[in-house]
């Protein structure tokens, strides 16, 4: 199935690449290069995603972004140069599920086109028949009693190690354990150096769930004190 | 004009006492006057009747001469006294000569002169005659015989003597310019005795005193009309003077003021003791030996010295006097610094001050002939002159010290960065060229202050605009770069196209460390910071590099303590920092080498130090953490030179150091925070 994906930014080359990307991919793209043609479009075609430029000209995309809001429900991930938090909390408030600077790495763009698409389409439907005891955490989704980590909807492939850790993590959403605590609960016994041990499962686990491994989004680092996955907007 | 009232009203006094008619005192000659008429009166009478033998009238005559003597304040001496010494006054008199016939005789005379009866040719010096010849006087005048203006005074009343005298002549001649005679009697002294020569003194100098008493008093009145008249610049007048006198030296104003205050100290004096005594001093008693009478006459020319002198200095007093020195003047003369000569002009003004007073004070010493009343009262105002001296010194002296703390304390202000303060010093002061020469110094500083921060937020500006606009191209050449590498290109296209890409790449690193360093640089850094196991820290890092570890040629070998050691710090950047220093590390060794990483404590620091041997050599004296300093400046690969400099800003963010140490080939990277003490 072709989903047709909305890029709108006003300098017509990235559009172009960006189509290249995802029609690589295998989706349908339409392309505008304001955020009035933007909202035509929305409004005329059946779009499943959009990928919007904040410095527009005629209609900016953080306006456009909020009028779509008012009418339709689908992802919309934010395109800006600007990478200050504030630019950050500003877009993903005012509706927009993902923020992206330039430049970007096209592979974790891609990649987040995929997750955005598949919770949209999936989770959604997973809303429906979630059973108890489901920890849901943004794009991650944990059965504490099959020992089953999904992410985007689509069940992650984990040793029994990685198992133990994510099992532990989610259990304590947004808790950081020291390295120490983690090789203890899940080795049963003291560490020399944890650090390095965990590290490779942590990074294991990263290429594994993470949209982008090299910057995790989920399983984080607390510098200096240890390691725990982040609790994501939402979630109880 | 109060001076020219006093002699007036004086004479009218007197003349009320004598019964004298006060127009008398304007006659020029005194030989008009009706004193004089009244002693030639007596005289006459009194030869004529010596002659006549009439022994009775002597005694009268005697009394009337005693009672002209008193009356001229020539005779201090009781009648007693008189009586005894009379004949010989007459006789020694030679203002008044006389010469007495009887029957032809010369029988009473007081010169070998024969005066000449007709008058033709009076002796010399002598201008006024007087003949008698038994029946009949004759005035002779100047040489010639005519009615004396006023000559029937010389008639009826006491000049008749009822009948004639036979056989008696009697010529009188009286001098011109009377001629005082001195007499040495044991009572008194030395005394002059001539009753005309007393009456010429009195009338001249009375004659003068009217004369200037009137010429005053008109001056005065004119004056008095022009200060109310021109009422209104009397201030600006008032100033005028003031400037005038502050023009003058001050050594000068003393030595007049002691003169001025010597006289008037010597005038109260005299008064003091003619009021002591109620009575006209034939000597000027207490003060000193003046000889001959000292009236206030002839006092008036010093009296109006004196209170003009005192006059000036006191409105010399009221502005500010002292301020022109002859002692200073020259002192100023040598060279130096504005502050130097003013420091000596004053020292050097004090020192006249003292000296002057100390030579008025020999003098006063020496001045034997004056009473200790005088010289004490005198000896107190120099004593309180010298204080005044004193105290003018020491309050210049302060002021002077004020000033140069207020400037010192300026300098101190400015040097602790107050550059907005305003001028130290009045623009009256002494030291206020410095001040201003300060004050410019300060703006000086403030504006280049602004230019510098001005700069400053301008290049920040410019980076972090800079950075956004390249941001926008380097997305499309990323994009595209990695599309064609995902194109199955034939070499060497596709080594191109890798090449391109992985350029691409790193130039998006270098724009990132560009905006963070801009960033880092502003202070716009948000930092969080957390109490943190430093050891733990490095080890997490350690292993988050595990890979590139592992390729890299270099061995890492570790000192990191196993307990806690607590400090506080951002975690995130304390992490970037590290991840720097140690890439760098793995990057720039010499291949085969070893990298030392440590952590030690030591009074209240923990410190954790990055050991390296450099590959390339290493030149001594470069600030690495400089932005755009490379340890190698040829090599064109590899980081941009902004790495350790975006590390020391992390760093000093947390509230950290971190240095670096070269020794010959050896890189030491050294990251100090203070240890947190506080109990979780």
């Amino acid at each position: 199935m072709k989903e047709t994906i909305l890029v709108v930014d006003d300098d017509r080359e990235i559009v172009r690449a960006i189509a290249i990307l995802l029609e690589k991919e295998g989706y349908a793209v339409l392309r505008a290069y304001d955020g009035l043609e933007a909202l035509q479009i929305v409004s005329e075609q059946d779009v499943r995603l959009i990928i919007i430029d904040v410095m527009m000209p005629k209609l900016d995309g953080l306006s456009a972004v909020m009028r779509i809001r008012e009418r339709k429900n689908l992802p919309i991930i934010v395109l800006s140069a600007r990478s200050e938090d504030t630019d950050k909390i500003l877009g993903l408030s005012i509706g927009a599920d993902d923020y992206v600077t330039k430049p970007f790495n096209p592979q974790e763009l891609a990649a987040r086109v995929r997750s955005h698409l598949r919770r949209y389409l999936s989770l959604g439907g997973i809303h429906a028949r979630r059973p108890d005891g489901l920890i849901v955490n943004g794009r991650l989704a944990y059965d504490p009693e099959e020992r089953v980590l999904r992410a985007d909807g689509e069940p992650v492939r984990l040793t029994a190690t990685e198992t133990k850790i994510v099992d532990l993590l989610m259990r304590n959403l947004g808790r950081v354990f020291p390295a120490e605590e983690i090789y203890r609960r899940v080795w049963e016994e003291e560490a020399f150096a944890p650090e390095n041990t965990v590290m490779v499962h942590i990074r294991r686990i990263r290429e594994k769930i993470e949209l982008n491994p090299r910057a995790p989004e989920y399983l984080k680092v607390v510098w200096g004190i240890g390691y725990k996955i982040e609790k994501m907007e939402g979630n109880p | 004009m109060l001076g020219g009232l006093v002699p007036l009203a004086s004479h009218l006094k007197s003349c009320a006492e004598k019964g004298t008619s006060p127009a008398e005192a304007f006659q020029p000659d005194y030989q008009e006057t009706e004193e004089f008429r009244e002693a030639v009166r007596v005289y006459f009478q009194a030869i004529t009747e010596m002659v006549n033998d009439s022994a009775e009238d002597a005694e009268s005559f005697l009394t009337a001469h005693y009672a002209l003597l008193r009356a001229s304040q020539t005779y201090e001496g009781t009648f007693a006294d008189f009586e005894g010494e009379v004949f010989q006054y007459l006789w020694r008199d030679s203002n008044l000569l006389y010469d007495a016939y009887l029957n032809g005789r010369r029988r009473y005379y007081n010169t070998e002169l024969q005066l000449d009866k007709t008058g033709e040719s009076p002796p010399e010096g002598y201008c006024f005659l007087l003949y008698f010849d038994g029946e009949q006087i004759h005035f002779y005048r100047d040489n010639g015989e005519w009615a004396l203006r006023g000559s029937s005074a010389y008639r009826g009343g006491d000049w008749d003597s009822g009948n004639s005298l036979e056989g008696v002549e009697v010529v009188l001649a009286a001098r011109e310019t009377p001629e005082p005679v001195w007499e040495y009697t044991a009572a008194s002294g030395s005394v002059q005795t001539s009753v005309l020569f007393a009456l010429y003194d009195a009338h001249r100098a009375r004659f003068f005193a009217l004369r200037l008493g009137i010429g005053l008093f008109a001056a005065g009145i004119v004056l008095l009309a022009l200060s109310l008249w021109m009422r209104a610049s009397r201030r600006a007048a008032k100033e005028a003077v003031r400037g005038l006198l502050a023009r003058f030296w001050w050594e000068g104003k003393i030595l007049f003021l002691a003169a001025g205050g010597l006289l008037t100290v010597l005038l109260f004096g005299w008064a003091a003791a003619r009021a002591g005594t109620g009575d006209a001093p034939t000597q000027a008693a207490a003060l000193w030996d003046w000889p001959g009478e000292v009236r206030l006459y002839d006092l008036l020319p010093a009296v109006l010295a004196a209170f003009w002198l005192c006059f000036f200095a006191a409105f010399d007093l009221c502005g500010r006097p002292w301020r022109n020195s002859f002692a200073g003047w020259f002192a100023g003369r040598l060279s130096g610094g504005p502050f130097e000569k003013r420091m000596r002009r004053i020292s050097a003004a004090f020192l006249a001050g003292v000296l002057l007073t100390a030579v008025l004070c020999v003098v006063l010493w020496e001045a034997e002939a004056l009473s200790p009343a005088i010289r004490l009262i005198t000896g107190a105002l120099l004593g309180v002159g010298l204080v005044n001296i004193l105290y003018i010194y020491i309050r210049c002296c302060r002021k002077l010290s004020r000033e140069v703390s207020a400037l010192t304390g300026k300098i101190a202000a400015i040097r602790a960065g107050d550059f907005a303060g305003e001028e130290a010093l009045p623009p009256g002061a002494a030291l206020a060229g410095a001040s201003q020469d300060l004050q410019e110094i300060q703006q000086g500083f403030d504006a280049a202050l602004d230019e510098r921060m001005k700069s400053e937020r301008m290049k920040i500006a410019l980076i972090a605009n800079v950075s956004h606009d390249l941001k926008t191209p380097l997305t499309s050449i990323l994009s595209y770069a990695d599309l064609l590498c995902g194109e199955e290109l034939p070499e060497p296209a596709g080594d191109y196209a890798r090449i391109l890409r992985s350029k691409a790449l790193r130039l998006k690193d270098m724009v990132q460390d560009v905006f963070e360093v801009s960033k880092a640089a502003s202070g716009q850094l948000p930092v969080t910071l957390e109490r943190i196991d430093y050891g733990k820290l490095i080890r997490q890092t350690l292993a988050d590099m595990a890979e590139a570890i592992e390729e890299s040629p270099v061995l890492i070998r570790e000192q990191l303590p196993d307990a806690p050691v607590l400090i506080r710090a951002d975690g995130q950047r304390l992490y970037r920092v590290f991840q720097n220093l140690i890439q760098n590390a793995l990057q720039y060794s010499l291949p085969g080498s070893r990298v030392y990483i440590r952590l030690e404590m030591e009074e209240g620091k923990a410190a954790a130090s990055v050991k390296n041997t450099s590959q390339a050599e290493l030149k001594p004296g470069t600030d690495y953490t400089e932005r755009f300093v490379r340890g190698d400046e040829s090599r064109t690969d590899g980081g941009s030179g902004l790495g350790l400099s975006i590390a020391r800003s992390f760093t000093e963010a947390c509230g950290g150091t971190l240095s670096i140490e070269t020794d010959g080939d050896r890189f030491t990277a050294i990251v100090e925070f203070p240890l947190d003490g506080t109990a979780s």
